[in-house]
């Protein structure tokens, strides 16, 4: 196997988020914050720079200008993601294939958002209908998202506890991640006291809008044998989407969730039970019930009664999003989910390690729903 | 007051008219009778192009709904409810609930609201 070309992320890169949202900067700019973080993914994985042969660049402003700007003046490929959170789990497919095709050898994938500091307005996106939804006031993922929510609560009796208490564990691992946004804990008091912003959903359904870089690299397992820490192999990805005029379908992206489980589990030789925690795309706390569906964790319609019996969290059977996530950590739109499913991998997690951690799902769905498994 | 409203196109105008006329009206397929929401100039279904703009019976159910209680656009202060009504000819479409009870699979007719700015929107009530 000396010319194994299995995908492995070997460096990984974050710019600290807690600290960067206490301290607003308008002129803190998201190429600073990328390079940031791909200069600690460099440093990460002890791979000297002339490697890198590939970028994947997403939401910056300018792929060429964050070349210029870290010294990735020759690139055998290089490409641009407009950065929605549809596009993080494309990054690493598109990277890992291009390992396993030999188009590459050292990729480096790299994001930057200075959002919260310039004061980015999300939720305002047109929509291919939006010309007929803005008459009347409807705008933004989250009132979909609240829409699918309060018709599932209608077809499956998922209750707003549910909600909560995804809420309330997400943020409990961001109190033990001390890189994260929203560290103190919260009840399920907190949680509904909490205003409704599009109702059913409330604030603390919604994630965070903050400022940050994340990056990763990704190379072959012959090259990750002997770089700094054991690497972490891609051992499948599978990406479904349901193309439509609205953001998000009527049977909450079940089939599309579940048409992509054979692409996903069956070449790993593993299912759902298999996995030791899950980075899942939450954008909203709907999301994830959709998702837990989806994927499979548990059976259609039972993802409130699996959520309320705290499977979800640290010490459950399926620890999700362990480093806060969208909601609390940070919103860094899929990218630093990735990051966090290899420190689970590498055992870096620190308080919030998943004992004996071996296997991770990386799963977004929003709209397009991309899936990974990573494995030690 | 509504949110921003879209200036007519060539594909969508008889939608607006029959908005004014006081009727729901969609295009239809004529190949596979597949009716179309939004308006389009070919039939996402057959691509066909041959569609023909019917009157609808402005009636159905409340697929779900929401309630806005943050404000995203400056003429529409919240509260206000947005429903997702499934039309009893088939297609879903979004407006305000502006009169009843909202509550999914509650029967709905659309009226007609005259913005006073050049379009009149379909809105919901329930029925009965
Ligand atoms: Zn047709």
């Amino acid at each position: 196997m000396s010319s194994d070309r299995t995908p492995c992320i070997v460096g990984i890169g974050a710019t600290p988020f807690g600290p960067l949202y206490r301290q607003l900067d308008p002129r803190r700019s998201a190429f600073d914050l990328a390079a940031d973080a791909f200069l600690r993914a460099l440093d990460d994985s002890g791979l000297a720079k002339r490697e890198i042969d590939s970028v994947i660049v997403g939401r910056l402003p300018s792929y060429l200008k964050f070349c210029a700007d870290v010294g990735l003046r020759d690139v055998r490929y290089v490409n641009f993601q407009s950065g929605g959170g549809n596009q993080s789990g494309l990054a690493l497919l598109q990277a890992a294939t291009l390992i396993r095709a030999g188009q590459a050898d050292v990729v480096a994938c790299v994001y930057g958002n200075n959002g919260r500091s310039v004061r980015v307005e999300y939720g305002g996106a047109p929509i291919p209908t939006s010309r007929y939804d803005d008459p009347y006031g409807m705008t933004s993922n989250g009132a979909y998202l609240g829409m699918m929510f309060r018709r599932h609560q209608y077809e499956f009796g998922t209750p707003a506890e549910a909600l909560a208490d995804l809420a309330i564990s997400i943020r409990a691992n961001a109190a033990l991640n001390p890189d994260a946004v929203m560290r103190t804990p919260i009840t399920r008091e907190d949680y509904f006291r909490a205003p409704y912003v599009v109702e059913p959903l409330r604030l603390l359904d919604y994630c965070l809008i903050n400022d940050g870089g994340v990056a990763y690299l990704v190379t072959t397992l012959e090259r990750a044998r002997s770089l700094k820490h054991p690497p972490v192999r891609v051992l499948s990805s599978a990406v479904a989407g349901a193309m439509g005029y609205f953001y998000g379908t009527e049977d909450f992206w079940y089939h599309t969730l579940a048409g992509l489980r054979a692409r996903l589990f069956g070449p790993a030789g593993v299912g759902p039970a298999d996995l030791d925690c899950a980075q899942i795309y939450d954008n909203f706390t709907p999301s994830l019930v959709f998702a837990l569906e989806g994927i499979g964790v548990c059976e259609r319609g039972g993802a409130g009664d699996w959520i309320l019996a705290g499977n979800h969290r640290l010490g459950g059977v399926l620890p999700l999003n362990t480093s806060g996530g969208h909601l609390s950590e940070g919103y860094l739109q899929g990218w630093a989910l990735t990051v966090e499913a290899v420190r689970q991998l590498r055992g870096q997690a620190g308080a919030r390690q998943v004992p004996g951690c071996e296997l991770v799902l990386d799963l977004t769905c929003s709209p397009i729903c991309s899936a990974h498994l990573l494995a030690r | 007051m509504p949110g921003p409203l879209p200036d007519p196109t060539e594909v969508d105008r008889p939608y607006w008219e029959g908005a004014r006329a006081g009727v729901l009206r969609l295009q239809r397929c004529a190949a596979c009778r597949q009716l179309l929401f939004p308006p389009a100039r070919r039939c996402p279904q057959c691509d066909g192009d041959a569609l023909r703009w019917e009157d609808l019976r402005g009636r159905g159910r409340i697929w779900s709904w929401v309630v806005f209680r943050r404000q995203y656009f400056p003429a529409m202060p919240p509260p206000y409810i947005v429903v997702r009504v499934r039309l009893d000819e088939g297609p879903l479409v979004i407006a305000n609930l502006v009169g009843g009870e909202p509550a999914i699979d509650a029967p709905v007719r659309a009226v007609f609201h005259d913005t006073g700015r050049g379009l009149v929107l379909p809105q919901f009530v329930v029925e009965g």
